[in-house]
Order: structure tokens, then sequence, then C-alpha cells
């Protein structure tokens, strides 16, 4: 991890009237105890909520999670109104996705799409990985 | 297609049998660990057969509700399926049917549990993948063609009791305006607010609302949709969201016992709402403790019926278990093995006597399912029925040391948990004060602890795992063109909005909402206003303001203009 | 949609339910007893799973020993617990791979084994000192697996495994070069009586019903068959007197089929216990109850798969595999799900054992022991079962055992009748199979994958290795060896301690079964009946 006392800051949220709490909430927990600051919207989030609290609260990434068929609509919404503000707040999905939505996920830059039963170190790997190179700009 | 081709180096394997053929959990899912040798007689040193156990059809119907059980009879075979459009649900569900499942199996859709109408802007994307019934013509197509007075409809789905009412409610507006005898509809709904508060697996939404949603539905469908269950609490949520068998029982049965009660103080005798008793439970893995758990609730509810509402005849003691294999068992890791998994908690619904057996499919974590995976429970349920003949003799398991031993564990044990529920207040009250929301979060927190340490063993997950590119190809569900299907139900409800009488939707509307200030039955207003062209949104909308909340359950969207 | 008697797969009338006054008679001491003790009906073992899970053991091999080895290998990597090898038609029939007879069938539904060598090639790698082993043989391969063994430094005392070595299903397959029944009885015995003194821990011999039941026997005809057969073997023990008695059955070891009568398998699985109990201790006085323990391995029943809708095999065998757990079976080989189409496929294989996995690991089924005991029903028809075999076994005894049984043709002309008697009801619709007669579906759902191995190659790659295996032998050796071998034989002495000898100087598999066939002449099947 992070060897430096900058801490990931992160927006977990989902959007949509996708009800499933679990997968976000354990994110959440997850995150923490890897040292990241988590920041949870709850359910029922519109993507415009989103946005607006990611940019708010100046985090560094935003999770989606969502186990609806239409996250990939709600990802590259998200993800493209962040783009819109010129912002390079990193996006990454999971939740149950379907194949056919991967290739516009990436086009529009969300990564990660990790399913259920994903081991927890893959996810937070990613997540520094993603942040220090988009986000920090780091090397 | 022999084995790969691998580097291997040529030395000995180093896994000893000793080691890898130990079991790994020795407790049953809710923590009871059985003596490490056989159950005898001794272990059941009360046992009296009559008292504890009774015949086939006899109180306290441990061993089943009717006389025969499987051999007059086979139990109701039911599979959740829902699609784009009415007409494509419709066109898949007969095939379903043609293949042996025996339900008008109606759910709602992540918007219409939520409360939303499709125009609601956090419903955005999600519209189209459910049949959207904002209006009672919606839910008419649905049932388009269909003998309703054959039928068994249910609404099992739902894990969202206002919506559960409002399905109900439109199904009641469906028979007066196609002049159905609505005394005749068989089915049943869940109509269970306290778990939904327990479980949170829907929105929010105010506990006092969903008491009076409840006992008014009850009431409702206990005088006028006779041969309609007017609940059927759902356990199977509650352990999709961690509760083990024992908390199941004990919850369940408290919550059981307070919906009786509710219609009781509306004056409805308990002769009537304990005719059709049901509840909804969760088939899990865990065999035995399955089987088990459906002899403890007959019993449980038996002495419940009799002893705490005086029921004389022993037809009122009966409870009626619907048995569903959960969702949280199919792993998304080689999803074929689920097969297996379904195969096992459908048989133990069987041996325990299940009234119902209501189907996962083995792709569930992939995609909704495909007729692939719908063909396959169907036949699985047919290989149980007529090829094990597991149904030749009502309870088979009966006299079982074990299985008796374990039946009164349990019932033991959910009793200790339901005085404990009485000792603080009652169910109501420790809906309310989150009480029994704590108790669910802890359970959930354990089981996720034991699945993440391994100590609840899932193959394929944290046992035995492979690479998922060994995993055989799925074949996902081809949706319709989503853009199309949502611009057109977008239109549509604009279009049905703008040529209603809003003249009478408006006055239904405001009646419902003084209704609901006071304490008549709402579900005759309710059917009014859907009668006259009111969305679901907005009948939800006046009955949360007539109890003085807000409008939306989400807080997003004000009051439409024509309310005001 | 029950059939208006309600009978049982076997024909056992049903009741609609059963209560105490079914088994008022049991005597639970007497009739049932702690599991791990006599009469054994609850297990064979105090702790049964707590202790020790079933083994996960699939009959399995194809190609060369050098493609099975990596089958085994693999398979040992999921999760399986012990091997099982099926050889393939050449060591059914007892010849060598270069055989004319056998020129198209070498590796088909089995791997070819006919030197010491291809059983190291087989066998590399395995940790066969610490994993059993199943033979699909009548003793000379053991022989040849014990040869290995010492070479590796294994103290034969205890190594673990078994021969199958019994004749119930070998006659089923009708192939030719087979000695009669009691020249089969004879190396038998003699395999046993060796075995049982240079291996101790060996299962000398797996009686084995599994074919007749897949052509349609019912569960008790099934174990009425079983006990005959063993019976045999025992009075020819008895009439020898070499060996005492207790010494000589304490390994003895079953095969049995599962099939789709849920309860009837669990049922009868525990009456064989309390049966073979009976048998030994009272019939033949062994008071030593351990030697008396009915110890089984399960197969899921192969004639119950369907080729269509291949799938619902899988239910099938998930039912019958928890059957043979839920009545106490020592080691498990569930199918893979396109047995009635062709060999497994890797995923057919990897479901099939991930079946036993999740029957072990997520049913918490093995938390305790015979778990069905005392259930009306099951004890009922446990009793049931039980009363129909010895009336079975008796009818067989009556007819001088199940050797001259089989020599008189009866058992034959039984493996004729039976089939075509189920096959009519099937087609009749009296007994249901999903998919097939009932509940059909227009149009196959889905496709499955299809293994077709390609052991067009086996017999070159065989042929070649024995020409250069005799060529390099020591001749001498081998000669004198073969000619103790032959006299042995043709005497009544034991013949195996000289097929020790003779493998282990260079004796092929098929010159072996070749002195066995010649001292007693191919017998011709009773098959024009």
């Amino acid at each position: 991890m992070d060897k430096s006392d900058r801490k990931i800051r992160v927006l977990v949220a989902k959007p949509g009237t996708d009800s499933h709490y679990r997968g976000a909430e354990l994110l959440c927990q997850i995150l923490r105890n890897a040292g990241m600051e988590v920041i949870y919207t709850g359910r029922y989030q519109t993507s415009e909520m989103i946005v607006s609290a990611a940019v708010a609260e100046d985090v560094d990434v935003v999770c989606l999670s969502s186990l609806s068929w239409s996250q990939d609509k709600y990802y590259v919404e998200v993800a493209n109104m962040l783009r819109d503000k010129g912002s390079d707040i990193c996006i990454v999905g999971g939740g149950i996705i379907s194949k056919k939505a991967i290739p516009k996920l990436k086009e529009a830059g969300v990564t990660g799409l990790y399913g259920p039963g994903t081991p927890y170190q893959e996810m937070i790997d990613h997540i520094v990985q993603r942040v220090k190179k988009d986000r920090w700009h780091e090397s | 297609m022999t084995t790969e081709k691998k580097e291997k180096d040529q030395k000995l394997l180093n896994l000893d049998r000793t080691v890898r053929a130990q079991i790994i959990k020795t407790t049953t899912e809710s923590g009871i660990e059985p003596k490490a040798t056989a159950y005898n007689p001794d272990d059941l040193p009360d046992f009296d057969y009559k008292r504890d156990l009774g015949d086939d059809g006899d109180y306290p119907y441990t061993r089943g509700l009717y006389k025969g059980m499987y051999r007059n009879l086979l139990w109701v075979s039911a599979q959740a399926l829902t699609r784009e459009t009415a007409e494509k649900s419709r066109k898949d569900r007969e095939v379903v049917w043609a293949g042996g499942a025996d339900t008008v199996y109606l759910s709602s859709g992540d918007v219409n549990r939520t409360g939303c109408d499709p125009d609601h802007p956090l419903a955005k994307y999600d519209i189209g993948y459910a049949p959207e019934n904002y209006s009672w013509r919606r839910i008419e197509r649905e049932l388009e063609g269909i003998d309703l007075e054959k039928a068994i409809v249910t609404f099992h789905g739902a894990s969202s009791q206002q919506d559960d009412v409002l399905c109900v409610a439109q199904l009641a507006t469906v028979a007066e305006m196609r002049d159905i005898d609505k005394q005749k509809i068989r089915g049943s709904c869940i109509n269970d607010p306290i778990s939904n508060v327990a479980t949170s697996f829907s929105v929010e939404f105010p506990l006092e609302i969903g008491r009076r949603l409840n006992g008014d539905l009850t009431e409702y469908i206990c005088k006028e949709m006779r041969t309609f269950s007017p609940f059927a609490p759902i356990a199977y949520d509650l352990w999709e969201a961690g509760c083990n068998s024992v908390q199941q029982l004990g919850i369940i049965m408290s919550s059981t016992a307070a919906y009786c009660q509710e219609a009781i103080d509306r004056g409805v005798p308990f002769d009537m709402v304990g005719r059709r008793v049901t509840i909804s439970i969760a088939s899990s893995l865990d065999f035995f403790e399955t089987v088990c758990k459906l002899r403890a609730a007959r019993r449980m509810w038996a002495k419940i019926a009799r002893e705490s509402f005086g029921a004389k005849e022993d037809k009122l003691c009966r409870l009626r278990i619907a048995v569903r294999t959960p969702g949280q068992t199919i792993t998304r890791q080689q999803p074929l093995n689920n097969i297996a998994r379904i195969g096992f908690q459908a048989l133990a619904a069987v041996l325990g006597g299940a009234a119902a057996v209501d189907y996962a499919r083995h792709d569930e974590a992939f995609c909704i399912p495909s007729e692939e995976s719908s063909m396959i429970t169907l036949a699985l349920n047919h290989i149980i029925g007529q090829e094990t003949s597991v149904g030749l003799t009502a309870d088979p398991l009966g006299g079982s040391y074990y299985v008796e031993w374990l039946t009164n564990k349990l019932e033991e044990e959910a009793n200790i948990l339901m005085k404990q529920i009485e000792d603080i207040g009652g169910i109501w009250k420790v809906a309310k004060s989150g009480w029994l929301r704590q108790l669910v979060n802890n359970a959930r927190e354990e089981r996720m602890t034991a699945l993440a340490d391994g100590s609840m063993p899932q193959v394929g997950v944290n046992f035995f795992r492979q690479s998922e590119d060994k995993d055989p190809d799925i074949v996902e569900y081809e949706f319709d063109d989503m853009d199309k299907v949502q611009s057109d139900l977008m239109d549509e409800i604009k279009a049905y909005k703008d040529n209603r009488d809003i003249k009478k939707t408006r006055e239904a509307l405001l009646t419902l909402r003084e209704k609901a200030k006071g304490t008549e039955n709402l579900m005759y207003p309710i059917i009014e206003a859907f009668k006259a062209d009111a969305t679901r949104g907005e009948i939800l909308g006046m009955i949360r303001e007539g109890f003085g909340y807000s409008y939306d359950t989400v807080d997003m969207i004000k009051r439409p203009d024509f309310l005001n | 949609m029950q059939t208006k008697e309600h009978l049982s797969a076997s024909g056992i009338p049903v009741k609609d339910i059963y209560t105490p006054e079914d088994i008022k008679n049991l005597d639970y001491d007497k009739d049932l007893g702690i599991a791990g003790e006599p009469p054994f009906t609850r297990g064979p073992y105090p702790t049964m799973y707590r202790g020790q899970v079933w083994t996960i053991r699939r009959l399995s091999g194809f190609n060369t020993p050098e493609d099975s080895n990596k089958l085994y290998r693999e398979q040992y990597e999921l999760g399986q617990t012990g091997f099982s090898v099926a050889p393939d038609i050449t060591t059914a029939v007892g010849v060598d791979a270069d055989n004319p007879m056998v020129e198209y069938e070498i590796g088909h539904s089995g791997l070819p084994l006919n030197t010491i060598e291809d059983v190291e090639v087989a066998f590399d790698g395995l940790p066969i000192d610490r994993v059993s082993t199943y033979l699909a043989e009548r003793g000379p391969i053991t022989a040849m697996y014990f040869a290995m063994a010492e070479k590796r430094g294994i103290d034969l005392k205890q190594i673990r495994g078994t021969t199958a070595g019994c004749m119930l299903s070998w006659a089923c397959l009708n192939i030719p070069l087979q000695p009669t029944p009691k020249g089969y009885l004879r190396y038998g015995v003699d395999f046993i009586e060796w075995c049982s003194e240079i291996a101790p821990k060996w299962n000398p011999i797996n009686h084995d019903s599994y074919n007749p039941r897949d052509l349609g026997l019912n569960a008790y005809e099934e174990l009425g068959l079983l006990f005959a057969s063993a019976i045999d073997f025992v009075e020819e023990e008895k009439r020898r007197g070499r060996v005492p008695l207790d010494r000589f059955v304490r390994r003895f070891s079953f095969n049995t089929a599962a099939h789709n009568d849920f309860f009837e398998e669990i049922a009868k699985l525990r009456a064989a216990r309390r049966i073979w109990y009976k048998i030994v201790t009272d019939r033949y006085g062994v008071q030593d109850p351990n030697c008396a323990k009915f110890r089984v391995h399960v197969q899921s029943s192969g004639s119950t798969h369907t080729a269509q809708e291949p799938y619902n095999n899988l239910v099938r065998i998930a039912y019958q595999t928890l059957a043979a757990v839920l009545g106490g079976a020592q080691s498990i080989h569930a199918n893979g799900y396109d047995e009635a189409v062709c060999l497994p496929t890797d995923q057919s294989m990897l479901l099939a054992i991930r079946t036993e996995q999740i029957a072990a690991l997520e049913t918490n089924v093995t938390n305790t022991i015979d778990p069905l005991g005392g259930s009306y029903y099951i004890e009922s028809l446990t009793n049931e079962l039980e009363e129909r075999t010895w009336e079975y076994i008796k009818m067989i005894e009556d007819m001088g055992g199940m050797a001259q049984a089989m020599e008189d043709g009866w058992y034959h002309k039984l493996l004729r009748d039976k089939p075509i008697e189920r096959q009519k009801k099937v087609d009749s619709g009296e007994i249901p199979i999903v998919g097939v007669n009932t509940f059909r579906s227009e149009k196959e759902p889905y496709k499955v994958p299809i293994f077709k191995p390609d052991p067009a190659t086996s017999r070159e790659i065989q042929a070649e290795k024995l020409r250069k295996f005799r060529a390099k032998r020591d001749k001498a050796k081998h000669a004198e060896a073969m000619k103790r071998l032959v006299d042995a034989c043709n005497s009544d002495e034991n013949v195996y301690p000289y097929t020790f000898e003779a493998v282990k100087a260079g004796a092929t598999f098929g010159e072996v079964m070749k002195a066995q066939l010649d001292a007693y002449g191919e017998w011709p099947y009773p098959v024009g009946l």
C-alpha cells in the first residue's frame, strides 16, 4: 500500500433503484481496513447526485456498485459527467457485469468490474494502482 | 479433449488424504453441534408420538398437513420469470408452465419495489427490465387470457410490503373490471413489513404505514378474496440476510402471530385469518436443518394457533410452507455445481413436507434465468416427483432419532428467541426499535466471516477454486434494445397520464389521502384510485402524505401539480 | 401421478405413512446397535464421516498408461481421495495388447495394463503408500502393483487398496477367453489366501453387483447376488481349510450401484450390513466382529442416466450420491453426467467430483452418523429388503451356489431377461424417466461437450512396448517362472506366489492369464438359451 501519509479518498455509491447493499457495505469495510478514507452515499443515487458528491468531497476514486442490468448505463453516465467537468477522478465499477457491456465500460474509463466472489486484495490493488496512475499521476 | 498439457514434474504428489478427507464443519448452519455418535432412542427421553408428531394430516401436523401428502397431490412447483415486456414474460412463462411450473408468479422489479413510477428520475436506466406495472392496466396484460378462477397467482418475489399491497390491489382491480369472482382467486402475497424492516432489502419505508397496510390487506383478503392467502411472511429474506434456521423460525413465528393479531384487532375472527396461514422460508444447504425446520415450524404454529389464538378446529392450526431455494447459494464460480445444490435444497424441502417449492436457477449469478436453466430446474422437480419415489410416503424421515432430536432442538431454540422478543415488548416493538435489524446485521456479519475464512465451505469459491476460464460459457439472456424499451415506456406513461380523466384521478387520490389519516381500510380507496387511473407512485405518495411523511419514498420528487 | 399400487422401485408396497406401530418389534441393540458395533446396521465405523469423509474415487483410465497417469494426477488435484483404475478390454479378456483378437479395443473405456512397466507408468508419481487404489481385475495386475510397490520400498504389509476379482460383473460382459465359473472361483480364492498373508490391509476381493444391477435387477436381487457370490468364496475356503475363515473374510469388500429410489438405496446399505454380519458370524461362526463388516463402494448407476437432456443426470447423480452417503458408503463414484453419451469430459468429471464435495462440505449431512436411523419408514424398508434378500440368497443356494448357477446358465438367462423386462416398463411409462418417456421437451434445450478419445495409436504404442519388454527380459528366468506357474495352475496349489515371481521375472499379463485359462479351458457362455 501507499507508503506516504496520503490516503486514498473513495466514494462508494449505488446508482438507480438497485437495492442490494451488502456488496457496497462490504467494500466500504474492506477499503477502510486497507487504510483508505471511504464515504458511502447509500442507495438510491442518481448520476447527478453521485457526481456532485464526488466533486464536493474531492475524492480520488468513485466505486460504483450495482447488481441491476442497467449498471453499464449509469456507470458510463457518471464517468462521462465527470469527464465533462474536467475531473480526473477515477471510476471503478463492480457487480454482475454482463460480458457485452464490458467494452463500453472500458471505453468510458470504468475499470475493475469485479463480480461476486472476487478476492478482496485484488480489488484493493486495482484501486490503488488506478488512483496512483490516473489521479495522483505517479509512475 | 483430454486433460490440458501441463508441464508437470514427475515428482510425488504431496497431498495426504487423512488431512483432506476431514469434515471441516461439524455444526449445523445454526451452530448446533450434533453428538459425535449416532442418535438413538435415549436422545428422545420424553418422546410421545401422538403429542409430538401425530400422523400426516393430524394435529400438530409435524408430519404433514394432509393425509397421504404427495401421494394425492405433489407440491406446487414455482419459478420466477420476468422479461422486459408483458408479452415476452408471457411467452417465456408459457414455456415454463408447459414444462410443469404451477403458478402465475408475478414479481415487481426494483423500480416498483422502490415505490417509483417509470418516469421517476432515479429509475432512469432501470426501467423496462421487469413489468413496470404503474397502472392496473399493465398488470392486466400479464394476466391476459388466464382463467383467474383456476390459477394460483403469487406475489412472492416482492421484498417490499407496500409494493405487495399495491400488487394485490391491482389484481383485485383487474378482477372487478373484468367481472371475475375475486373470492375464487387462489394465491398468496408476502405482506410482511417486519422482515422488510429487519433486512432492509428494499427502500426504507415507515413501519407504521407498513403495519396499517398489513392489517388492511389481511382484512381485505379475508373478506373479499377468501381463497387467497393474506400473508406469507418471508423468512426467506431473513436467510438471505444472514439469519440461520433458529432465527428464521423465531422471528417468523412471531411475525405471523402478529399479523393474525392485526386482523383480529380489526374484527376479523381467527376462524377466517387462520384458515390460510402461509410462510415463505428458505431451504438452505444444511440438508437436515431444512427438513427439521419445516417440521418444527408446523408444530410450533399448530401450538400457537391452539394455545394463543384458541383455535378449536384442527384445520385452523395448519401452516402452509412455501420453500424457496436461496439465490445466495448460487455461485458464479463453476456454475453447473449449482444444479446439485438446487437439487439437494429442493429434495430437503420435499422431505420436510413443503407445500410449494420455488426454484432458483443455476445461472442466476450471471443473468436473469435463461430458458436452458429454467428447463433444468423444471426437470429437476419432475425427477424428485417421478423418479426418486420419495413422495410415496408421508414424512419418510419421521421417527429418525436424529431428525426428531433436531426438530425438537430447533423448536426449543426458536422458542427461546420468541420469548426474548416477547420480553422486550413484542415483534412490532423490536422491529421499530432497530433491535431486529441489529440481530440480522450481526447474523450477516457472522456468515460473511464464515464464508471468508472458510469455516462455512463453499465449493468453487472458498474451496477448490479454479481459474474462471475453465468454467463453461453461460449463455446470457439477450435483452431487447433497452433504449427503445425505455423510451417507449416513458412515452407510454406520459400518454397515460395525459389521457386520463385527471379530475377523477385527483378526486380518488385526495380521498385516499384523507382516509389514510383515519382508520378505514385503505384497500378500497386504493382500488378506486387504480380504477381512476392513478399510478402506483401517486397512490403511495398519497398514503405517505396521509401519515405525515413526504410524498416520495426517496425524497427526490415533489407531489405532482394536479394534486395541489 | 403415482402408480395405483404405490410400489418402491423394487416392487415393495409403500404405505402412505409409517408409524411406531410399523417397527414395534424393533430391538435397538439387536437390530440396530451403535455404529461400529454389531450388527453394524448404522455403519461399520463408530464415527463414520465425523472421523473421515468417504473416499471420492472414480473408476477411470483411457488410451495409454501415460495418458491415464496424467488423468489420475489431475483428478487427485481436483479433490479425489482414492485411485480407481479401469483397465481396458484387454484386461477383461485376459490378453496382451498385441493380440489380434483385441485389435480395435485397446485404450477404449479403460487403459491397457500388460506389464509391470505399464503399471509403473500408470502410477508414476502417485502416493500409493498413502492413498488406496482399486484395480478392476482378478489378481495378476495386483501382483504387478505389489512388485512395483516393493521396488519403491513400500511395505506390503501396510499397502491399501482393492482387487476386484468378482465374477458377477465380469460375467455380464460376455467376453471371450474366460475360464469356467469354478475356475474363476478357484483363482479368486487363491488370490484371497495369498493376499491376506502378504498384504493384509489390501482388500483381496470386491464383490460387485454394479453390472447386473445396471441391467435391471432390483435392490434386493442385487444384494442377493452379491451375498450368494460372497458365500461361494467362503464355502470354497471352508472346503479347502487352508486359511482360518476370520482372516479370509476379514477384508472382503463390496461394490454396489445406486439407483433412483432414494430411500431404497439408503435402506439397502443398512440391510446389507446387517445381513453380512449375520452371514459371517451366525453362519460361519467367526467370532471377531471386525471380520464381519460390510464395507462398500457405491457407484451411481449408469443405466439411470439419459442421453436426452444430460444435465438432468447431474441431479440424478446428486441424489444417488446423497443416498450413498446417507446409507453409509465408504467410497463413492459419482458418474459424469454424460455417461450415457461418452467417456467423461473434463467438465463432467469435474462436476462429478464437485457434487461429491458439495455433499461432503456444504450439506452438513456428514456431521451425524446414520441420520435416518429410527425413521419408521427406513427401518421398515430395511427390514423388508433384508427379508427379501435372504429369500433370494436361499434361492441361489438351492441351485448349488452362484458358480454352479452360472455354469447351469441361470445367471445369463437372468441377464438376458431383466433388461427386456425393464425396457417394457420404460416403454409403457410404468417406470417414468424425465425427458425420455415423460415431460419430454420438443427440442433438446442445450448441447453438451462430447469427449472423443483417440485410442487409435494406443495399439501401436502398446505393441511396441510389449515387443521391447519381451526382448529385454531374462529369457531363462522368465521361462522357468512361467513353467512353475503353469504347473501350479494345473495342480491345486495356490497360483499367486508363482504369479508374483513370474511378473517379477517379466511375465506379461496375457501370459499369466493364458496359464490360468488353459488349466480350465474357455467357458462357452450359455447364451443360446
